[in-house]
């Protein structure tokens, strides 16, 4: 089941069934949760850079694991395949040289999850 | 972090969880169950050093601590709580895919591992109502 916003049903990246179902539809609590995720997701997505300008596979491979498990739960597939290889080219850099491109890519499908979670948060604060 | 509250009928189950999002969503998931008492730790240390009472259950993370290199991991807190309650059942939680890990789970004793995908408190509701006799 795909979320519905603002009385019109849409094809969206994210899928938030299962975090609506538990929350019980409190959209008090959805927001909080909505808060939550977006500002950890953007502080990992923040550690992803760092961590490979620093060189750093191993943190950069920690990194991607954290926010990979999100992006699952949240039913975007896509972007968690790319946080899966960088995660997996972390632990094992002998591909190092992927890992710009599968940001540039993550960066791309990043923004347009980030937005539609702007709205579905601004949509229950309203 | 929501409070949490106390009956002996009720059975008893630590999760020990880093990720604040997936920790309040556990929380949240099981204020509805009567008959489990939740206690959340969000560090794998934290949970050590308030292990009195013996947990009926515990949902560990894998990976605990990930930015924090001296914090004890998942296997590290596993081990201590075996140390101290050999009984109590241990749900291990993670989103690593690698069989590696499964295959050192098992080779630890360990049964029971949920993957944090789309519907991975489904799996793990199952689970706790298995090991807890709740259904």
């Amino acid at each position: 089941m795909r979320y519905t916003y603002q009385n019109t049903s849409m094809s969206l990246k994210v899928n938030l069934s299962q975090i609506s179902k538990i929350l019980r539809n409190d959209k008090d609590l959805l927001a909080q949760a909505l808060h939550l995720l977006m500002s950890n997701a953007e502080e990992e997505k923040a550690n992803l850079y760092k961590f490979s300008s620093e060189q750093n596979w191993t943190l950069l491979s920690l990194s991607a694991h954290n926010l990979k498990s999100k992006m699952k739960y949240i039913g975007c597939m896509e972007a968690a395949s790319l946080l899966s290889e960088m995660e997996n080219i972390g632990r094992n850099p002998n591909k190092i040289w992927k890992i710009e491109e599968l940001l540039h890519n993550f960066e791309k499908e990043y923004s347009f999850i980030y937005r539609e979670l702007s709205e579905v948060k601004a949509s229950y604060n309203a | 972090m929501f409070g949490t509250s106390s009956t002996s009928s009720k059975k008893l189950v630590y999760i020990v969880e880093d990720d604040a999002f997936f920790l309040n969503l556990l929380i949240e998931h099981f204020k509805t169950q009567p008959l489990i008492t939740v206690k959340p730790f969000g560090k794998g240390q934290d949970f050590l050093k308030n292990l009195n009472e013996k947990p009926d259950l515990v949902i560990l993370d894998y990976i605990l601590d990930t930015h924090d290199p001296g914090a004890p991991n998942g296997k590290e807190v596993y081990f201590a709580l075996k140390d101290k309650f050999p009984e109590t059942k241990v749900i291990f939680l993670s989103g690593q895919e690698s069989a590696d890990v499964v295959f050192e789970l098992i080779k630890l004793g360990v049964r029971d591992y949920v993957m944090k995908d789309e519907d991975f408190i489904k799996e793990l509701d199952d689970l706790v109502t298995d090991h807890l006799k709740l259904a």
